[in-house]
């Protein structure tokens, strides 16, 4: 237990003492969001369905098992990259709790991360390759734009800046052990729902077509 | 009671007027048609005045409560009704005032004179809550709320149930209550679900029987939509949540991708878990404070549960630890067993039982149709053969170790996503599950620590987060078989798990505002981007439920809801033309009612009733009342479109080929590529009325076809024209208005050789095809694009071409009949 020096200019958000434990968690906590962003930028979105569905056609019947697979896929490696992320930051936390002040701006504002899963408005959500890794005739694969890696990036770095002052400014509670637990506990929530949202983007940003198409008809019956 | 057995027609009685326009002309049917709403307000107005005579002080709590009462009141009326042969709107109109006028005079006399006093709280909490809408977090949910409920209202109002559960299973047996005047089991053949309790769909009657139409019947889970999100406030408050977070959860709720599609549909769920949601916090309540009116909501609404679904007995099972920690409350141990009978178990038994008892008698097996038992020993044997899935494959639970990537799958591909099978979204799937289950598994050590400690405190937290784990118990308990379609039980429960979400939410705010922040961003921004779901998805084509609202906003005159489904899930858009035709048919726009007795088959038997249910299904009525002879046969082969396919209501009285191979009995008004719809032709031919309706049908419906056949000269003078091509249509429509004397024969491609054999002895046969042929047409048309032949077939025509044969490569002076074999060799 070690007493922070005072900050310089800015006040620091959490001047007092910290355990190992708590620095483990805050660690934990950057972690998990670092996990996150490495995962949402290789998840693979162009021709993988990670929905089932019915194509009209019944010569196309969509095979359950390959999306099954690519959602199993793509979990393992949620898994994997969360667990490292929260291992590594775990330990780097528990070894420095000196940082953990620091740390949990950092884990606030790292939230911003998981703003990354809006790149999976870019994702496929058609048929699924044939056992053989081609398309069923008529559907075409195409690489992602650039714009699905820039905008969200650029959009998750601005929320975590924004973040980040926000916490400087309004946050000067003692870094408890429950504290950080809970930090760490919501970082995990939300990289899991982040995760779905990027997976379920693909299949809702395939509605916005009938969306748009259906909303001046709707217009026209609302107001006569 | 009365179950429905196939039976063969027995009776040479005509169809009489039928319920349907003695029902439609009273004067008590008129006045409730305006007053369906006024009378659901009346009933619910008169349930807040008992909630505040009962002492109920929250404005969430008197809500619930009162909503509770009021679906309770809907229920119970229509149960008795129903159960005694007297489900008519006048009698359930006249016991709703009846019910209500008691109710406000009970409640009024309690309170004395504290009327005024309690409607002004109700209004200062109405501000409170309108106050809190203009947070930042919670005032762009709200625009979401209203954009998509404002969709949710016009999809309701002016689209016909289309759910493929809605039309199959759901809305049947309350269509044909509501004809008869009474339940009856629909053939268990068709759907063993017939005889599932029916509490929540009782909810959908009401509408459907007040107004006598299926306007606003997909409306009842909109309502119960709204209680599910008063109940996630008023238990969040119960369990010291703030009125802020406890209105993000309830927005977040009513956003759900699948609570906006499922509340335009006739499903139960969201009726579930807003009973379940009253049922917890009436039983949390009375655990706290032994209030007697929450014990008596718990009591209503865990017998509206248990009278929905056979599984959600389990967590009204689990409520029971709360109503007796509940009885400390009370001096004496008897007294409170007395009202804990009286309020609880009472209302429940009585809410309830009717299902459970009638399927005793009547089926042998109170939960028909599964089995019921304790390991090997069965006490209720089960209907559904061992073979099925459902039964062979076990629970979801007990496959569970076998399949341990199943809860991932489940919930990061959301099956049923775009559907109303399911979709639950990141905000539950990520935020309300994982944190759910991490209070559950605290609460299993704190109750652990509570009994050891005797501390009251801690045992009523910890039997609270409890109730999240058994409101996961419906899903675990179903069927393996059906874990995808399933996870839509788990919406009971979001409502445990939202209210403890807030408590969670309102410790990160004070502590971690930043992180908090996030949150409620990522719950604002999942609930807006996943608002196009409810426009339907490129992908779930047989899923969707598209909205065909450009079709209803420019619909003409003549048209009918069913014209408005440009596609239902699993194949129920198929359908639509049929049940459009059969719709106009009886019931034209400024015309006379004219009911039809439908020979029907297919899944979906709840569209041959009508928009105003003035058709009766033939197979379904008793034989001692049915005509001798259905007026209408409806035939679905299936998106296969074969006719091994043909779904049969019990045994198969008219077989498609008894009736599609006699064209001197049977004639044929109606061909899409799924469906075929006939009539007696004898009726068509004596029956005037029923000739001008068709013709008008057909000119209305399909103008450019009509306009087609006008223009055949000259007018064969005799014989007949077999036809499966759409002009066929037109044909008939001259045909019907007595401009031409030749007869028409409608058929499908398969049929239209053995058809046209069978008629060859009426006189010459022709058929229709493109004009452009070797042998010279004996009349012509003008199409839209070109221009038509009706060639006259010949002795060596009569035989079908092989089946081998490509029409694209036959040459031009093929003389082969449009729409023959080979015709819909290429169309398949």
């Amino acid at each position: 237990m070690t007493k922070r020096a005072a900050a310089p200019r800015v006040p620091t958000p959490h001047p007092q003492p910290t355990t190992v434990p708590a620095g483990a968690l805050v660690g934990a906590a950057v972690g998990l969001a670092a996990g996150f962003a490495v995962w949402a930028l290789a998840v693979k979105l162009e021709g993988s369905p990670y929905h089932f569905g019915y194509p009209g056609n019944p010569g196309l019947v969509m095979d359950q098992l390959v999306v099954d697979q690519a959602v199993r896929t793509v979990a393992r490696r949620w898994i994997i990259a969360e667990t490292a992320g929260m291992a590594i930051g775990a330990i780097a936390g528990a070894t420095a709790p000196r940082l953990a002040g620091k740390l949990a701006s950092w884990a606030v504002a790292a939230t911003g991360l998981y703003l990354l899963a809006l790149r999976g408005w870019w994702g496929y959500a058609g048929l699924p390759a044939l056992p053989d890794g081609t398309y069923p005739p008529g559907i075409v694969v195409e690489p992602l734009p650039a714009a699905s890696i820039i905008l969200p990036a650029t959009l998750s770095l601005i929320g975590a800046a924004a973040l980040f002052f926000f916490t400087r400014r309004h946050d000067r509670g003692t870094l408890k052990t429950t504290d950080a637990a809970s930090l760490a506990l919501t970082h995990l929530a939300l990289s899991f729902a982040a995760a779905h949202l990027l997976l379920q983007l693909p299949l809702w940003g395939s509605a916005v077509e009938e969306f748009i198409h259906a909303l001046p008809d709707f217009t026209a019956l609302i107001w006569g | 009671m009365t179950r429905i057995a196939a039976d063969a027609p027995s009776l040479a009685k005509r169809p009489t007027p039928g319920r349907t326009a003695i029902i439609r002309a009273g004067p008590v049917v008129r006045l409730a048609r305006v007053l369906t709403l006024s009378l659901t307000l009346l009933l619910l107005a008169a349930a807040a005045i008992a909630a505040h005579a009962g002492g109920i002080v929250s404005l969430p709590g008197r809500l619930l409560a009162a909503g509770t009462a009021t679906a309770a009141a809907i229920i119970a009326i229509e149960t008795a009704a129903g159960a005694t042969g007297f489900l008519t709107p006048a009698v359930v109109a006249g016991s709703a005032v009846v019910l209500a006028a008691a109710a406000i005079v009970a409640g009024g006399v309690r309170l004395r004179g504290r009327l005024g006093s309690s409607l002004r709280d109700d209004l200062l909490g109405l501000r409170a809550v309108t106050a809190e809408m203009l947070r930042p977090e919670i005032l762009p949910l709200a625009i979401v709320a209203v954009a998509g409920w404002s969709w949710v209202v016009a999809a309701i109002r002016y689209l016909p149930p289309r759910s493929v559960d809605d039309l199959g299973h759901h809305l049947p047996p309350i269509f044909e209550a509501a004809v008869r005047g009474r339940f009856v089991i629909l053939p268990l053949e068709l759907r063993e679900w017939f005889a599932y309790p029916l509490n929540a769909d009782l909810l959908s009657l009401w509408p459907t029987l007040l107004r006598w139409d299926i306007r606003w019947t997909d409306g009842a889970q909109a309502a119960t939509a709204l209680l599910a999100a008063v109940a996630i406030v008023a238990l969040a408050r119960e369990i010291g949540a703030t009125r802020r977070s406890a209105l993000l959860a309830a927005l977040a709720f009513l956003v759900l991708p699948l609570t906006l599609k499922q509340a335009t549909s006739c499903y139960t769920d969201i009726s579930v878990a807003a009973f379940y949601g009253a049922a917890l916090w009436g039983a949390l309540r009375f655990e706290r404070t032994g209030s007697t009116a929450p014990l008596l909501a718990s009591g209503m609404a865990a017998g509206l549960l248990a009278g929905t679904k056979y599984h959600f007995l389990l967590p009204v099972a689990a409520l029971v630890p709360l109503i007796v920690l509940g009885s400390r409350h009370f001096p004496f141990r008897a007294a409170a067993w007395k009202k804990i009978a009286l309020l609880f178990v009472l209302p429940a038994v009585l809410l309830s039982g009717y299902w459970y008892a009638r399927n005793w008698v009547v089926l042998g097996n109170p939960f028909h149709p599964y089995r019921l038992g304790l390991g090997p020993v069965t006490i209720f044997p089960g209907a559904l053969p061992p073979t099925e899935p459902a039964v062979a494959d076990g629970s979801i639970a007990g496959n569970l170790p076998s399949n341990p990537w199943l809860p991932i799958e489940v919930s990061m591909e959301d099956k049923g996503a775009g559907g109303v099978d399911g979709g639950l979204g990141p905000i539950f799937w990520g935020l309300v599950l994982p944190l759910g289950l991490w209070q559950f598994v605290r609460a299993m050590g704190r109750l652990w620590e509570g009994t050891r400690l005797r501390d009251a405190g801690r045992l009523r937290s910890s039997l609270t987060a409890l109730q999240f784990g058994a409101a996961l118990l419906p899903y675990l308990a179903s069927p393996f078989a059906w874990y995808d379609v399933s996870s839509r039980y788990l919406l009971a429960a979001a409502i445990p798990g939202a209210a403890l979400a807030c408590v969670s939410l309102d410790r990160l705010k004070d502590r971690w505002p930043g992180l908090w922040a996030s949150v409620c961003c990522l719950v604002v921004l999942s609930s807006a981007l996943s608002l196009p779901l409810i426009a339907g998805t490129k992908d779930l084509s047989q899923r969707k439920q598209k909205m065909g609202f450009g079709l209803a906003a420019r619909a003409p005159a003549f048209s009918s809801p069913w014209r408005y489904v440009e596609g239902g899930s699993h194949g129920t858009g198929r359908f639509a033309k049929g049940w459009e035709l059969l719709d106009l048919l009886s019931d034209p726009p400024g015309g006379r009612q004219r009911p039809l007795a439908i020979y029907a088959t297919g899944q979906y038997p709840a569209g041959f009733y009508g928009t105003r249910l003035q058709n009766r299904i033939w197979n379904f009525m008793p034989a001692s009342a049915r005509p001798a002879e259905p007026d209408v046969y409806f035939f679905y082969l299936t998106i296969q479109k074969r006719t091994e396919n043909i779904t049969y209501y019990g045994t198969p009285v008219y077989r498609y080929a008894d009736v599609a191979l006699r064209p001197d009995l049977y004639d044929c008004i109606l061909v899409t590529p799924e469906t075929l719809v006939y009539v007696r032709r004898e009726m068509l031919r004596r029956d005037a009325d029923f000739r001008h309706r068709l013709a008008t049908c057909y000119e209305k419906l399909y103008p450019e076809e009509t306009a087609t056949a006008s223009t055949l000269t000259p007018i064969p003078a005799n014989g007949t024209i077999v036809t499966a091509g759409p002009v066929g249509l037109g044909l008939k429509a001259l045909e019907l208005r007595g401009r031409m004397d030749a007869h028409v024969a409608m058929t499908r491609g398969e049929e239209i050789y053995p058809v046209a054999r069978l008629v060859r002895p009426e006189g010459p046969v022709y058929f229709t095809a493109n004009a452009e042929q070797e042998r010279q047409p004996m009349a012509r048309m003008k199409g839209t694009t070109t221009l038509l032949g009706l060639f006259e077939l010949r002795e060596g025509d009569f035989d079908p071409p092989p089946l081998k044969t490509n029409p694209r490569s036959r040459p031009t002076g093929s003389s082969a009949p449009s729409g023959g074999q080979a015709g819909a060799e290429e169309e398949r």
